[in-house]
């Protein structure tokens, strides 16, 4: 009698519990399947790390964060079938609020890609976009503040931005602003990463934009017959500081820096092309004997040679752009100088010369 | 054998990601963004469509909406929850051009802003809001990254994909920006 007692007692203990866990686990199946709006019994076909939305909504349900609303679903609702385009010109009035049913803007992965790469303090950098926002030349390859009227998609990265930097570390970029162009995300022009252009900005927007015609042609020129080939932080750092560095709003200003020899660096333009022998200066060496004028000449003419051969081989410059520049002044201003002192000496001779004939007349 | 199992248990601990996990950059993936970027925008304090709508930001290159969570030179740092209106606000004060998509046409702007490049902030699991990362069509499977776990991006197939944003009421936010450059690389084409 006693032994069934006790069974019976354990028998109401399993039962009880059995029903308290029942319980609970009833509780928890209502709490996560409320957000399942719309059954679907295609969701056990799912792959195996895919997740279930409702193990995402309960996910979101069991963290701390997400206790409160993050979202006002009740707005979401009331909204309706709303698309509402803020297009950042601050406009209003009921008839400003530019909320109006429309579909998605047509498909721009038909767009080459136009990125410029700045820096902070570079005249330079800020010349090129003040003349891409008026140039004609520059506009028709890429409007800045108009995105969908733009040919090209343009964006603009700056060194300094730390949230950017990675995107260019497979190139080399050692001068700013420097314009890389890109075949389109489609894959219609081949593999859309390929640098077709990487240039930097002399000052000219004609010539940049002549420089990147030329080399988009020529990329698909080259490319055509290889078509078919193109078929196809840690958590700690969320305060009151974004976990980079932003971009300035603002640049200062410095001088332009002297460009002449701005060509791009992709694709390679054969060093014959720009840089002539100074033949007048070895004919003046060879005929009228030695002349400092000539030998600067020539001297210069090695400097640039050399400099040339040292970017297409891709080593490290012994001058930067600025003090090569100043270099190749100096080296003008004193063959000029020279020439100058030359052509005054005959003169001063005469001159003297001229009491003595004076003398031998009288 | 019980080594066996110890060295297993060792490597599932070790390894923070499935094998077969997708990551950036990946063809299948829209948004490029590299795991230690991802990590800066996980969700602080409930502020889930401002972390979504900050990783679009930085994919885009849009630094007026990748600063939404902290006070900058661009704005006031927006903190808490959100609905359509307040995204409204602070974009047109921040000057950050949006589309502001809400009801049953989000489908086919998420398949727009994937095909075309770019991420979308959207509604995924009740009062919440996730980055989508990407579409594959071929296989129909969506790519989402939760900023509860943002080192991870989850893979959905369509069925639970419909379920995932059902469940948050229909509303996507997509930056109207040009998308980012895939990252260049020197490939001698011209010789």
């Amino acid at each position: 009698m006693k032994r069934v007692a006790v069974w019976m007692t354990v028998g109401c203990l399993i039962a009880a519990d059995a029903t308290c866990v029942e319980a609970q686990l009833l509780r928890r199946r209502r709490v996560v399947s409320a957000p399942a709006v719309v059954p679907n019994p295609a969701s056990s076909q799912q792959q195996p790390n895919q997740r279930t939305g409702s193990e995402a909504a309960s996910s979101s349900l069991q963290s701390p964060a997400s206790r409160l609303p993050q979202v006002d679903e009740a707005e979401v609702l009331r909204m309706g079938d709303v698309v509402q385009h803020v297009d950042g010109l601050k406009r209003a009035g009921p008839d400003d609020d530019f909320v109006e049913v429309m579909g998605p803007p047509e498909n721009d992965s038909d767009k080459w890609f136009i990125s410029v790469i700045t820096s902070r303090n570079c005249a330079a950098c800020e010349r090129l976009k003040a003349d891409w926002a008026r140039s004609p030349w520059l506009l028709a390859l890429a409007v800045p503040d108009d995105p969908k009227e733009s040919w090209a998609h343009f964006n603009v990265y700056q060194r300094e931005d730390g949230s950017q930097a990675w995107r260019f570390e497979n190139i080399r970029v050692t001068e700013f602003p420097t314009i890389i162009v890109q075949p389109p995300r489609n894959g219609r022009y081949g593999d859309p990463s390929t640098v077709v252009f990487q240039g930097t900005y002399g000052g000219d927007p004609r010539q940049l934009a002549q420089d990147i015609s030329r080399a988009i042609r020529l990329y698909l020129k080259k490319t055509r017959a290889v078509q078919g080939h193109f078929g196809q932080g840690d958590d700690d750092n969320i305060g009151i500081d974004p976990p980079w560095s932003p971009p300035s709003r603002d640049d200062g200003r410095f001088p332009l820096r002297p460009d002449r020899d701005r060509r791009p660096l992709i694709p390679p333009i054969p060093v014959e092309h720009e840089f002539k022998l100074p033949w007048q200066a070895i004919i003046k060496l060879l005929t009228a004997g030695f002349s400092i004028p000539a030998v600067i000449a020539v001297v210069v003419w090695l400097i640039y040679f050399i400099r040339e051969r040292r970017k297409e081989q891709g080593k490290t410059l012994l001058l930067d752009d600025e003090a090569f520049q100043r270099l190749i002044d100096l080296l003008e201003n004193f063959a000029e100088a020279e020439e100058e002192t030359q052509r005054t000496r005959p003169k001063s001779k005469s001159t003297r010369r001229k009491p003595a004939t004076t003398k031998r007349r009288g | 054998m019980k080594r066996l199992a110890v060295v297993a248990c060792l490597l599932a601990v070790l390894l923070p990601e499935p094998i077969d996990a997708i990551e950036c950059p990946d063809r299948r993936l829209a948004v490029d963004l590299p795991p230690q970027v991802r990590r800066w925008f996980r969700n602080p304090d409930g502020s889930c469509v401002q972390c979504s709508i900050g990783m679009c930001g930085v994919d885009q290159n849009v630094p007026a909406a990748a600063t939404l969570l902290w006070d900058t030179e661009y704005g006031r740092r927006e903190r808490g929850g959100s609905g359509p209106s307040r995204v409204a606000r602070y974009c047109r004060q921040r000057n950050i051009r949006v589309y502001n998509v809400t009801g049953r046409n989000t489908w086919a702007w998420m398949k727009w802003a994937c095909q075309t490049g770019r991420g979308a902030a959207i509604g995924a699991g009740r009062y919440h809001f996730q980055t989508l990362m990407g579409y594959d069509a071929r296989t129909g499977t969506w790519y989402v990254c939760d900023n509860n776990s943002p080192s991870r991006i989850d893979e959905y197939s369509e069925s639970s994909f419909r379920r995932l944003h059902l469940a948050s009421g229909q509303w996507v936010v997509i930056l109207d920006y040009p998308p980012h450059p895939t990252r260049p690389r020197y490939v001698a084409w011209w010789k």
